[in-house]
């Protein structure tokens, strides 16, 4: 019997030094506990399975504890670093919807073209923004375990589009038509996001209320006939595309908030 | 009202240990220590729940509210070990977890794969 004690009072020195692998946060809640449960459950295998016993609990113990160990430490080094992504993401759409509201304002003055070519890359800024407002939605779905659809990848293309051709914008005004182009497709990503988000009933809430009426005025400001008549309807682009900025600085502040969701699922 | 929505998002479907866990504290509040023994007993030996397992399980169950801590009385002070209880939603995501285990095992019923149909699940005596 006097062996069983040395024996365990070893063993319970040996898992508190082993608990010391978790992450600060953890050890200090849990060490305890753990290391009481440790005892408790040697104790009683000691007991009723004798030594053999006891160096199996040992190793299914020790195996389990380096595993989520391990899990843990990646938690708390991993998830700080993909939420700052996700705030630069959201403050990005943000920034990226008063852009757009700018733009659309200058789009109303009768200089537009000139007033707005003149800020040299401004274009290819917005392009960059969506972008990283994008990979930060991006990152916030792949840690809340939901799937990334077709209309995420759309809107990145449209994105993508948009920061290419925004590079050449302030030399060549044909891009101009092009770089629409890639808000067109931007507001389709963001049509078939909604769609499928409904369809799913997985995402109704804010996301999609931002979706459907930022796919419908990214669209329907496109489609007027401003683009293509000359400027009888510059006010109406301007109002749509100003409405498109103000869905965009909700889609931010949507993300910013559910950057508190981010947990490692389990 | 669709008490569903009580849950908190991401959370079903729940892993075997999580399940087990919230299993253990339907009927009644317990440590630790308590639910281990609780799953063992009840799984007949099958489901052993390390100590890494165990609380990396309950630290999540408390980060998303489905398990709670009991607040501590005088006596036991005495004791070092914390007392959890199953929350409101957290009796929600055990129910629905359950319910969509059941339509799983329905499903394979309809395929006829048990060749003694439901009888052939009871334990042979």
């Amino acid at each position: 019997m006097r062996s069983d004690s040395v024996l365990l009072e070893f063993s319970n020195k040996l898992f508190r030094q082993f608990l010391k692998v978790y992450p600060k946060q953890h050890h200090n809640r849990f060490n305890e506990e753990m290391a009481q449960d440790f005892r408790d459950l040697c104790e009683e295998v000691l007991r009723e399975r004798g030594l053999w016993g006891f160096v199996n609990l040992w190793i299914s113990v020790g195996l389990d504890l380096i595993k989520t160990a391990f899990e843990e430490q990646f938690k708390v080094r991993t998830n700080p670093a993909l939420e700052k992504l996700v705030s630069a993401g959201s403050i990005s759409a943000i920034l990226s919807g008063a852009a757009l509201i700018l733009l659309a304002f200058t789009h109303a003055s009768p200089n537009w073209v000139q007033w707005a070519f003149r800020i040299k890359w401004i274009w290819f800024l917005l392009g960059c923004l969506n972008l990283l407002a994008l990979l930060g939605y991006a990152t916030y779905q792949v840690i809340c375990d939901k799937n990334i659809k077709l209309g995420y990848w759309v809107s990145l293309l449209g994105a993508t589009f948009m920061t290419i051709t925004g590079i050449f914008m302030p030399t060549d005004f044909q891009i101009w038509h092009l770089f629409t182009y890639g808000v067109d497709i931007l507001g389709a990503g963001f049509l078939i996001q909604s769609i499928t988000g409904l369809v799913a009933k997985s995402q109704v809430r804010w996301t999609v209320i931002h979706a459907s009426l930022g796919a419908f005025l990214l669209t329907f400001n496109q489609l007027t006939p401003s683009r293509h008549m000359g400027w009888l309807f510059d006010w109406d682009a301007t109002f749509f595309a100003s409405l498109a900025g103000i869905t965009w600085m909700i889609f931010g502040l949507t993300l910013l908030h559910g950057r508190e969701q981010i947990k490692v699922s389990y | 009202m669709n008490t569903e929505n009580q849950i908190p998002e991401n959370t079903l479907p729940l892993t075997p240990a999580v399940f087990h866990i919230l299993l253990a504290l339907a009927d009644a509040d317990r440590h630790g220590y308590g639910i281990m023994k609780e799953v063992e007993a009840r799984t007949e030996g099958r489901l052993l729940l390390k100590p890494g397992t165990l609380y990396q399980a309950i630290s999540r169950l408390l980060e998303t509210g489905l398990i709670e801590e009991v607040p501590e009385s005088g006596d036991e002070k005495v004791s070092r070990r914390r007392v959890y209880r199953l929350s409101t939603s957290g009796r929600q995501a055990v129910i629905a977890e359950a319910r969509r285990l059941e339509q799983m095992v329905e499903q394979a019923y309809g395929k006829n794969i048990f060749e003694g149909g439901k009888s052939s699940f009871a334990p042979v005596s």
